[in-house]
């Protein structure tokens, strides 16, 4: 685990306080835990909105596939197919 | 037939229902992807995988390659070997890069539509399965579908 220092505004702060008071954590502990769930949720978006492979979700975030998908259902996340896709498909299929 | 459909269709029940009307295959990467890396998790899909494809359910298809190639390349490039008529996947962006190659694709819920467009299943089936699926699918692909079944009554 590599060590860093950053600047964190107090607004943050708070928040890691706050998790880490309500979970019993260490206040690192805390901030490793919300950072990780940041960047599951910054995934996740950015999959929802068809910007990353579902590939590319579980190679960043070191899941299996199907890991993935279940993560990104438990956030809400089904699928990224738009309503064009479908009819695009439509029309390769006929 | 890429990862995250067959995922999709494992997961909502649908993948041995498909499988008897549609003969599937997977690049050995997708095999990798999901059977080998989900066996080492122990992620119960990856064994229900595995059983397919050691009882011919689900083919796997291309060689292992010495340089590392990823499974959306590897589903392009067996595709252009030219045995095959469509790409299953459920990845927009995905999708985007076969539509530029002019590769037809196939999306999980349209597979199920594609079924009941050839009298395979009727019209309640083709419901329950869509409403299987709908739990791993988007809320466009799913209403799409679920309009397209309501349609052609």
């Amino acid at each position: 685990m590599r060590v860093k220092s950053v600047r964190i505004p107090d607004d943050i702060d708070r928040s890691i306080e706050y998790v880490a008071r309500l979970e019993k954590l260490e206040k690192t502990q805390s901030l490793r835990k919300l950072t990780r769930l940041g960047f599951e949720f910054y995934a996740a978006k950015s999959y929802e909105r068809g910007k990353l492979t579902l590939r590319e979700v579980a190679a960043l975030l070191g899941l299996t596939l199907p890991e993935t998908i279940d993560l990104l259902v438990e956030m809400g996340v089904k699928g990224n197919i738009r309503a064009k896709d479908v009819m695009d498909s439509l029309k390769a299929m006929s | 037939m890429d990862a995250d459909c067959l995922i999709k269709l494992t997961k909502a029940g649908l993948k041995e229902n498909i499988s008897q009307h549609y003969e599937i295959a997977i690049p050995l990467v997708v095999k990798e992807e999901v059977v080998e890396a989900g066996k080492i998790k122990g992620v119960p899909d990856a064994e229900l995988v595995e059983k397919n494809i050691q009882k011919n359910i689900i083919r796997v298809a291309g060689k292992k390659s010495l340089i590392h190639v990823k499974g959306d390349q590897a589903l392009m490039e067996i595709f252009k070997r030219g045995q095959y008529d469509l790409v299953a996947t459920d990845d927009a962006k995905l999708t985007r890069l076969l539509k530029s190659m002019a590769i037809p694709y196939i999306l999980p819920g349209l597979l199920i539509y594609s079924l009941y467009q050839r009298n395979i299943i009727d019209k309640a089936d083709a419901k329950n399965w869509l409403e299987e699926l709908s739990f791993f699918i988007s809320e466009d692909e799913h209403s799409m579908i679920k309009l397209l079944l309501e349609e052609r009554s």
